[in-house]
């Protein structure tokens, strides 16, 4: 009799063991999470110019051709600057880069045996891929590079300004560069 | 107690996703301006009528003047120039002295009627621009020396051109009328980009 009662204790005390096992449990499902999609893109900065000059901003910069084409002969002047910034995407994602009017354009219209739109390359290095966009004409030309894995560190993009043989009419040329690291493939 | 703050660490990584950027995006603007410019190779000749001399830009009339009466005969030549604005522009043509003026002798003759200045005819070509008479001729038997600058009307081309401008020099000659001996000159100036 006194066995069982003692039996009948111990079960009522491994009865809320029982109960406390089950709380620990559900503890270790509330420290799991996700991590967010981030793609993430710093400052960019100059690091070598030629004939060109950069000016960052907080959307991007403005690179500007000191000597876009001769006083003396009006042909296309080579220029080359190359820009890093730091960039991160911590999933596969795509690096896209586009041009908006493809190439540097101007508003006077085209004339025979002048250019009105000067082309330009632009090669970016990405996530251990290399690219290179040359828009030719196209508005909105665009490159894209995928990378299969997470990607952090300097976003390499060089912009060549390409001679011509005619002449370009007088005037401002301008094009807008996107780049873009776009999370998911 | 633990259970609660366990549970504020699960809404906050919950609330994580919203808050993330899946993508990121920077643009470059690239700018830059090409300088209005205008040029003009050195001239060739062509559609040479008489025994007129062209050597780079000096073109010689002696041949013209007949030894024998002392009258000058007609004739004329085409310059060529290799031209180029990349700009809407002006074309225009200059003569300093408005005629070939003679530098040796101003002496007026004591009879009969002369040459002392001799006049011609300048006209240019340029993309759609022509003037047969920029510069009027000048014939007349009045006193010579430096004369007054004649300058073409303004001529306004409504874009960049890329191409040969053409100047016709043409000299009527003096018929029979004889001309007083001497060196005779002025200086054409031919322009494209700012009016003369």
């Amino acid at each position: 009799m006194s066995l069982i009662r003692l039996l009948t204790a111990a079960a009522v005390v491994l009865a809320p063991g029982v109960a406390m096992g089950a709380e620990t449990v559900l503890q270790e499902n509330n420290l799991s999470g996700q991590m967010a999609s981030v793609c993430r893109l710093g400052t960019m900065v100059s690091t070598s110019a030629e004939n060109a000059a950069f000016q960052p901003s907080i959307t991007g910069g403005l690179l500007q051709i000191t000597n876009l084409a001769s006083s003396q002969t009006a042909l296309v002047q080579s220029a080359t600057m190359a820009l890093t910034l730091d960039g991160m995407c911590n999933q596969p994602h795509t690096l896209k880069i586009r041009s908006s009017n493809g190439g540097l354009t101007t508003d006077a219209g085209p004339t025979g045996g002048f250019i009105n739109r000067i082309d330009y390359s632009a090669r970016v290095t990405w996530g251990g891929q290399t690219g290179i966009l040359q828009p030719q004409g196209q508005v909105g030309a665009n490159l894209a590079l995928t990378v299969p894995t997470a990607a952090g560190s300097g976003l390499g993009v060089e912009i060549q300004i390409i001679p011509a043989s005619l002449p370009a009419v007088a005037g401002q040329y301008e094009d807008s560069l996107v780049i873009e690291l776009l999370g998911g493939l | 107690m633990k259970k609660m703050i366990l549970g504020a660490t699960a809404a906050a990584l919950l609330a994580s996703p919203a808050l993330a950027a899946p993508s990121a995006e920077q643009t470059v603007t690239i700018n830059g301006t090409a300088p209005t410019v205008c040029t003009l190779g050195a001239p060739t000749s062509a559609n040479l009528v008489g025994n007129l001399n062209v050597t780079g830009s000096t073109v010689t009339v002696t041949g013209l003047f007949d030894a024998a009466d002392a009258t000058m005969d007609a004739g004329s030549v085409t310059l060529r120039f290799a031209g180029m604005c990349n700009y809407p522009h002006n074309v225009s043509l200059k003569s300093a002295n408005g005629y070939l003026y003679n530098t040796t002798s101003n002496v007026a003759p004591l009879s009969g009627t002369f040459f002392r200045r001799i006049g011609y005819n300048a006209a240019y070509a340029w993309a759609n621009v022509f003037r047969p008479t920029a510069i009027p001729a000048v014939d007349s038997t009045l006193a010579g020396q430096s004369g007054v600058a004649v300058t073409s009307a303004d001529a306004a081309v409504s874009g960049a051109n890329l191409g040969t401008l053409n100047v016709t020099l043409r000299f009527d000659g003096s018929g029979t009328t004889p001309v007083v001996a001497g060196n005779y000159t002025d200086s054409l100036t031919v322009q494209i980009g700012a009016d003369l």
